[in-house]
């Protein structure tokens, strides 16, 4: 089976790429949904295909540096992901907005292992599946005006790490499943840039043993009003989180400077 | 070299904020000069107002995105051009396979010093934010102006991985310096003058509006004479200074080295209780340069602006204001080094005791999206200190009797988990107390007691608790203006 290559296949589609787009630009004029400050009811959905990268020193059955056999540390770097995706969805009224994001990120990609025993370093391969949920209730503070915006926001993150280690002599060095909740407390800023153009970035906190040990996230948006209900996406997102689960042995599982971040190119339709 | 500019351009702005403000801060604007120029004839009046009211405009009736972009990508271009062909820095050597590898692989944490990530980044950032500032747009249109600033150089000017620390302050510090220096030139620059004053006004704004400077020349505006802009001073400009030595003591006040000398110089724009209706109409700036013994030049820059404010309860006793500020914070001496940005949603007061006595208060929690802290056991490259996130508080009030404030007692206290450097959390606390007798005119004394706390907890080393305490004394000088 041929490999998804993402770049050829933008390519092989350019001209009705292009043609899909300069009907969505010519179709009408831009609407300011997306600014703040609407007594109605809004909704937007967005769905984003993600150039994403995981990072960070992962450490399963042991303690970091743990002097013994079996014990597997991964130092995941400049590790470029495929079939990514994510989507996300907001409806607000006046002050108020809920938001939901769910992405998923699966590495496939061969990496070097370090056996913590003896430090040996060998070829293996890691598959690890990024599953995040998160569902945010956000208020405007501050001016309540169309054009910008200063929220706070809170709520619930949800995530799952489906991770397999393999070697071509042990096919399944460890299979590890593992899932948290935690609070998230964070601030939005948006602005409108005159009429096509808008921004928004935002930053939030969470963890704090419950859940996560801590999470932290700061990412920027840059859109453009294709036209009355579409908008183009750029999305930068870097998220950082530190887990340590409460088992012991095999199931030991530590994700230390876990790092997942990437570009994040979207669609986004609003009503 | 890039530090010793940076340098240069802030003792060079302070020069200009401790000498040109009290010439500027006289009520100087162009309807005063009109009324009391008594030398001037009534024809020669007249053709200079014709002048002015109709012939000349200023920046900006609209938006100039092109010229604001330009700037974004000129002030890549300039650093790059300086560290690839005057510094032979390696990490300048670019290509688009650097840019691909950075767009891909993504950011890190970055090993450079406390001030050049901490002081450094956030003055390049308010360069950023004022390319877009001094082109027409808002606050809230220029912060975008900040971050994309910030990424592009992140991602493409360097060969190294960006740094996502070197983002957040450069974004969110920049946005705060910058928006703050972009008031505080609008106050230096005078439409209405002619001559060498209006030139020593000009290049004193430059220093803390460059890019602005740069636009007022490109527009012809550094000469033309007209009129100011409506909202170019605000209702009120305090500002306090004390030169003078200070100790500081490891454990105890007692176990104190020798004093060495300091001057620290506080400015506050507009009144915080009554000046609240855009993004920093009122704002404080708060500066200490140090003795040559001390680890560094510039001991402490914050910068902490009023983003929100609305009026929770008035009577003839008290007002209270629920607002939210944007704080920008950088400490550097021989015994700290804590830096960050942050948010504070909180009430500030303002309690009527008796016909000439006063108590102005405040109660902030804050959110700290970035914190930089000094730590014994981290070193990389040139870091000794770790990144990290967390929550804050700050408390205090202040003593007023016939307009001038005798006391002040603050409290700032900042919980931090490490993001990136040695694992676990800190707690730092500072009481901040200071006692002001006037002696002469604007001249006094003053005597200043501070104490910081710094509780380290990690994960992998054994826990830390420092307290040092330390006293300053001092001649005070203050100059305020009210429009």
């Amino acid at each position: 089976m041929r490999k998804f290559n993402l770049a050829h296949e933008i390519r092989s589609r350019l001209h009705w790429t292009g043609l899909l787009l300069a009907i969505l630009f010519f179709q009408g004029t831009p609407l300011q949904s997306q600014a703040r400050g609407n007594a109605d009811w809004h909704f937007s959905l967005t769905p984003y295909l993600w150039l994403s990268n995981i990072g960070g020193a992962k450490t399963l059955d042991q303690e970091p540096g743990a002097n013994i056999m079996n014990g597997f540390q991964t130092h995941i770097e400049d590790t470029m992901l495929a079939t990514n995706w994510a989507a996300r969805f907001e409806a607000g009224k006046g002050r108020w907005r809920a938001l939901i994001n769910f992405s998923r990120a699966s590495d496939g990609n061969p990496t070097e292992i370090t056996n913590l025993g003896d430090g040996m370093h060998f070829d293996g391969r890691y598959d690890l599946t990024w599953t995040t949920g998160e569902f945010f209730a956000a208020v405007q503070v501050g001016p309540f005006e169309e054009d910008h915006a200063f929220e706070l926001y809170g709520g619930i993150r949800y995530i799952k790490h489906e991770q397999k280690l393999s070697t071509d002599q042990n096919s399944s060095l460890t299979d590890i499943t593992e899932s948290w909740a935690e609070g998230a407390l964070g601030f939005r800023y948006f602005t409108s840039l005159g009429r096509r153009f808008w921004a928004q970035f935002h930053s939030d906190i969470g963890g704090f043993g419950a859940g996560s040990n801590f999470s932290w996230t700061l990412g920027g948006e840059l859109g453009f009003r294709l036209a009355k209900m579409v908008n183009l996406n750029l999305r930068y997102d870097y998220h950082e989180v530190e887990f340590v689960n409460d088992k012991d042995g095999a199931e030991r599982y530590i994700w230390d400077n876990g790092v997942q971040q990437g570009w994040f190119f979207g669609l986004m339709f609003q009503l | 070299m890039l530090k010793n500019f940076t340098l240069l351009f802030v003792t060079a702005a302070l020069f200009f904020a401790g000498s040109g403000y009290s010439q500027v801060f006289q009520p100087q604007d162009y309807a005063a000069a009109r009324f009391t120029a008594s030398t001037t004839t009534l024809m020669e009046e007249i053709a200079i107002q014709q002048e002015i009211n109709e012939n000349e405009t200023f920046c900006c009736d609209k938006k100039y995105f092109l010229a604001g972009f330009s700037e974004l990508i000129a002030l890549q271009v300039i650093p790059w051009f300086f560290n690839r062909h005057v510094a032979d820095d390696s990490t300048a050597d670019l290509s688009f396979k650097s840019w691909g590898h950075n767009l891909r692989a993504g950011m890190e944490w970055d090993p450079n010093a406390f001030s050049g990530n901490m002081f450094q980044h956030p003055f390049h950032g308010s360069l950023f934010y004022n390319a877009g500032r001094s082109n027409g747009y808002t606050y809230w249109e220029s912060v975008p102006f900040a971050f994309a600033g910030s990424m592009m150089w992140e991602m493409f000017g360097e060969n190294n991985l960006g740094a996502i620390n070197d983002w957040a302050m450069t974004s969110l510090g920049g946005i705060t310096i910058g928006e703050a220096f972009h008031r505080a030139a609008t106050m230096l620059r005078d439409n209405t003058k002619r001559g060498a004053g209006r030139t020593f006004r000009e290049l004193g704004s430059f220093l803390f509006d460059p890019v602005g400077g740069f636009n007022r020349v490109v527009r012809g505006e550094w000469s033309k004479v007209g009129p100011n802009p409506e909202n170019r001073f605000p209702s009120e400009v305090r500002t306090y200074s004390i030169l003078g030595w200070r100790t500081v003591g490891e454990g105890r006040l007692r176990n104190a080295g020798d004093a060495l000398g300091f001057w620290y110089m506080n400015m506050n724009y507009g009144n915080p209780m009554e000046e609240y209706a855009k993004p920093f109409d009122s704002f404080a700036i708060n500066l200490q340069l140090n003795s040559r013994k001390e680890k560094t030049g510039i001991g402490q820059l914050s910068v902490y602006g009023s983003l929100y404010g609305s009026e929770l309860k008035k009577t003839e006793k008290v007002k209270h204001l629920f607002t939210i500020e944007q704080l920008y914070d950088y400490l550097n001496n021989q015994t700290y080094e804590v830096g960050g940005v942050s948010f504070g949603l909180g009430v500030r007061s303002d309690w009527r005791l008796s016909q000439k006595t006063r108590l102005q208060t405040i109660v902030q929690p804050s959110l700290w999206p970035m914190t930089g802290i000094v730590s014994e056991f981290t070193e990389v490259g040139d870091r000794d200190y770790d990144f990290g996130s967390g929550f804050g508080m700050r408390l205090g009030g202040t003593y007023v009797r016939n307009g001038f404030p005798y006391f002040s007692l603050f409290y700032r206290g900042v919980f931090s988990h490490t993001l990136n450097g040695s694992k676990g959390n800190q707690i730092v606390q500072f009481i901040y107390s200071r006692l002001r007798f006037p002696l002469w005119r604007s001249v006094g004394v003053g005597l200043e007691y501070l104490l910081y706390t710094r509780d380290t907890f990690l994960r992998d080393f054994e826990d830390i608790h420092r307290t040092n305490p330390e006293l300053r004394i001092g001649v005070t000088f203050s100059w305020d203006t009210l429009n």
